[in-house]
């Protein structure tokens, strides 16, 4: 079945359609969220979203891009809206220390994504931490193409941009990347 | 400054460690709680209310606020009884010239 048909039964409220969908999908949407927010529980509820907010606003698809792109545009989407809210909950931690006695955990442990070898654990628990502090744009790019392995032409496409500024993105990532690493080594030789 | 070169190698051991990185799995049971998430009732603006005042901050923030207002009203009502009573003294002692006392009153010696 080609895409069109596929989009016109979801847009009829075909349920075996939006089950395809999600078996399909599920994993590279799972992926992609654990990658950005580097948190199991958070990545299980993002995913949750994206398929709940793909089967009510099915509607409003355009066909500009394939469903995938528009997937991992709602993936990443929501998941950026999840990493601000942290960040502006973290700001905030001191106030809610005014009516807590204990400070709630917030901050994500050594987070290691299951998909890496177990002889190489630390060394990607240091990069996924570097990772974190690298700013969203970039954050995104490297993601896309290290986590989920995509090329370049669609995390253009995802980000809305051209492949020279992805290129642009993940080279200074990268740059970024090695920065905080050393720094990192430096402190923990 | 040239970094120390057992740095430079720990940065691209770090750097090469997700290289071929399986990707991770989705939970089982996915559909399930996304149908379960698809039949749960949508929130009314009133449950979003009443959800937001029941947080005990915004709950202790209000009641300040209360307090601080109550504060002020009582406040400001005292000054004006002040005022009026303060006026309705003095309106009192000029009808009956207590404002001009009497010279055995201020102890004068009389002739």
């Amino acid at each position: 079945m080609n895409e069109p048909e596929f989009i016109a039964r979801l847009q009829q409220g075909d349920e075996t359609a939006f089950s395809q969908l999600v078996d399909g999908w599920k994993d590279r949407v799972f992926n992609t969220a654990l990658g950005l927010i580097q948190h199991h529980e958070d990545a299980e509820d993002i995913t949750q979203e994206v398929f709940i907010s793909v089967w009510k606003s099915i509607d409003e698809y355009r066909a500009d891009a394939g469903i995938g792109t528009w997937l991992y545009r709602i993936t990443v989407s929501r998941s950026l809206d999840l990493m601000r809210k942290k960040k502006a909950r973290k700001r905030f931690a001191f106030l809610k220390l005014i009516w807590r006695s204990e400070p709630e955990l917030e901050e994500i442990p050594d987070f290691i994504h299951p998909g890496v070898q177990l002889e190489r654990k630390q060394d990607a628990a240091a990069l996924f931490a570097a990772v974190r502090k690298l700013p969203d744009q970039q954050r995104i790019a490297y993601s896309l193409q290290k986590v989920e392995g995509l090329p370049y032409t669609e995390i253009a496409l995802i980000l809305e941009t051209t492949v020279p500024a992805v290129e642009s993105l993940l080279q200074r990532a990268k740059q970024n990347l090695r920065k905080s690493l050393a720094t990192y080594y430096g402190k923990n030789k | 400054m040239r970094k120390h070169p057992d740095i430079e190698q720990k940065v691209e051991d770090a750097l090469r460690s997700i290289d071929g990185l399986q990707p991770a799995e989705a939970p089982p049971h996915l559909y399930t709680r996304i149908r379960a998430g698809l039949e749960k009732p949508v929130e009314s603006n009133w449950s979003w209310i009443a959800s937001v005042l029941s947080k005990p901050s915004v709950a202790l923030a209000l009641s300040i606020i209360l307090i601080a207002v109550n504060a002020w009203i009582i406040l400001g009502n005292q000054r004006n009884l002040t005022d009026d009573k303060n006026d309705r003294v003095a309106a009192l002692a000029q009808e009956y010239h207590f404002d001009h006392p009497y010279p055995l009153e201020q102890n004068v010696p009389q002739p």
